[in-house]
């Protein structure tokens, strides 16, 4: 090798080093800082920079090989590296999502306002549902939404469900979360009724002293499921139970109890996101993939520092 | 409590395993190491049907699970003197300390979150555990390696091979879930910016030809790995905060 292309190549190492190095630094510095400059440096064109440098390295770099199967091997896994970093950065770039809260029945259209270019796109919950691990309803097992896509022209029913978003290319619809809006829940006791949603209601006061205590803590099969608490008059509490809107009457202790009127409306927080390159993101982190096992796992193993060495 | 006695046997057995290693060196190990990774395996299982879910969802779980996967490891290891065995099981026998000194709330068997509940639980945590197997196995061979180089080299050359493509393996599985799960692909969060940096680390000890330097590296990379793994749940919010 000549003394030119022996400080190249010196050059080209130190470079991949000092480009690594800041790409780490400023990825460590981000995730344990909390500063608004670094979090915006993340994302800004500072941060692309050594990326870019990265990518120049990698691709120019086989010129230092002589023979042309070292180039060849060198190239199987770097240059993948180099597509995906490279999609990677046009994904980034690109991405775009909005969250919207969808009432039952209600279409909602997407406008140039959430900048994703759904123009002539509804979304319509038909149904929503949360799905429990037991009866107590203390852990969600999953949560799902039925909706109606109007895309292009084209209607189609699907389920979204979380960890199982709907794909219409290029787009995405994830179950993000959902929101109760109880306006009225009136029960019935002992003769009396009790607005529980009124501010000036007194609580449901059992004969011996006694009183209730009511929340929503679910919702199932299109009910909400509230819990009762049944509290003592030192505010110890004496019992718990169940009950949902599709029970008019429910037993709590001994005290029987009817829901006679209930207001709710139960809604579910779509996101939708806009990702035009994430298929080609996937096929290229696959082929990076086999690229990476195919030059690591061979049973003819090739010593690319050995290599690189003799051939430099 | 009956997983408390078989974690503290383990320990016990797993002290013994690799002080009889390193002193006496038998050469037939392998039945004692399917003992170990039965006692493993048993409570993985009663976790499992308790729980109903695979075991590996949250940080106590996952040492549990981590230290099955490094003793299958040391299991399938060929070509290997006991001595150098005895030394490559130290690790594994820390990972079940602290698993049994973890707090009784920690220990606590719940079930699986909603985000929690994909096919990609049973690629990405399992890739990512091999990874990080691997790269405790080279801190170990490194140290080995310094002090036998032609013996150890092909070993951590390899085990080098594999951190990497298994650690790519669950960085990009990762990814995928998240899109799938939360809407985007790579969010800097902290655990995977710290994934990232381990893995950045690994490559850079792969084109440097200086064994000090590399060594050096090696343990940068470890540190990484236990800041992933246990600093970014217990120091850092984030989306992963799932221990």
């Amino acid at each position: 090798m000549t003394n030119k292309k022996l400080y190249l190549y010196k050059a080209f190492k130190i470079a991949f080093y000092i480009t690594t190095s800041i790409i780490i630094v400023l990825v460590a510095l981000s995730s344990l800082l909390v500063n608004e400059k670094l979090q915006t440096l993340l994302r800004s064109w500072y941060f692309i920079l050594p990326w870019f440098l990265l990518v120049v390295l990698t691709i120019f770099f086989p010129l230092f090989f002589k023979k042309r199967n070292s180039r060849k091997e060198y190239i199987i896994i770097h240059y993948p590296f180099i597509v995906l970093i490279i999609l990677t950065f046009l994904s980034f770039n690109s991405i775009r999502s909005a969250s919207f809260e969808l009432e039952k029945n209600i279409p909602t259209s997407f406008d140039n306002q959430f900048d994703l270019g759904l123009d002539d796109t509804s979304l319509t919950l038909k149904n929503f549902d949360i799905e429990y691990y037991d009866q107590n309803f203390n852990d969600i097992k999953s949560y799902k939404s039925e909706i109606i896509i109007e895309y292009e022209g084209k209607k189609k029913t699907a389920v979204v469900e979380v960890s199982k978003p709907v794909r219409f290319y290029p787009y995405t619809v994830y179950q993000n979360s959902w929101a109760f809006y109880i306006s009225d829940i009136v029960i019935e006791f002992d003769g009396a009724e009790y607005d529980l949603f009124s501010q000036n209601e007194s609580p449901i006061i059992t004969n011996d002293g006694n009183y209730f205590e009511f929340h929503p803590i679910g919702y199932s099969n299109s009910n909400i499921i509230y819990e009762w608490n049944l509290i003592s008059a030192v505010g110890e509490r004496l019992e718990k139970g169940n009950f949902s809107s599709a029970d008019e009457l429910f037993i709590a202790n001994k005290y029987k109890l009817f829901l006679i009127e209930e207001n709710y409306i139960v809604n579910s927080i779509l996101e939708v996101s806009y990702n035009p390159f994430g298929p080609y993101l996937a096929v290229s982190s696959v082929i990076f993939l086999l690229a990476m096992f195919l030059q690591f796992f061979r049973k003819k193993e090739i010593d690319s520092l050995k290599e690189e060495s003799e051939n430099v | 409590m009956f997983e408390n006695i078989l974690l503290a046997s383990l320990l016990i057995l797993l002290v013994i395993f690799s002080y009889c290693m390193i002193v006496f060196k038998p050469k037939k190990y392998h039945i004692y190491l399917i003992i170990l990774l039965m006692i493993e395996l048993t409570i993985l299982l009663v976790r499992f049907l308790i729980s109903g879910h695979i075991p590996f969802a949250n940080i106590y779980e996952s040492l549990i699970f981590f230290s099955f996967i490094y003793l299958l490891k040391l299991l399938l290891l060929q070509n290997l003197d006991s001595k150098s065995i005895g030394f490559l099981s130290i690790p594994s026998l820390v990972i079940v300390f602290i698993a049994l000194l973890f707090p009784a709330e920690g220990k606590v068997v719940s079930p699986l979150m909603p985000a929690l509940r994909s096919i990609w639980l049973f690629i990405h945590v399992p890739s990512i555990f091999i990874g990080y197997v691997s790269v405790f196995f080279l801190a170990v061979l490194t140290i080995l390696r310094s002090i036998n180089n032609s013996k150890f080299k092909t070993l951590w050359n390899n085990e080098l091979k594999s951190s990497i493509f298994f650690l790519t393996l669950g960085i990009i599985t990762g990814a995928y879930w998240g899109d799938q799960s939360w809407g985007r692909f790579w969010s800097w969060d902290p655990k995977e910016s710290w994934a990232a940096i381990t893995w950045f680390i690994l490559v850079v000890v792969m084109h440097v030809k200086n064994r000090k330097i590399q060594n050096l590296l090696i343990f940068v990379a470890l540190f990484a790995l236990l800041f992933t793994y246990f600093g970014v749940t217990y120091l850092l919010p984030g989306l992963h905060s799932y221990g």
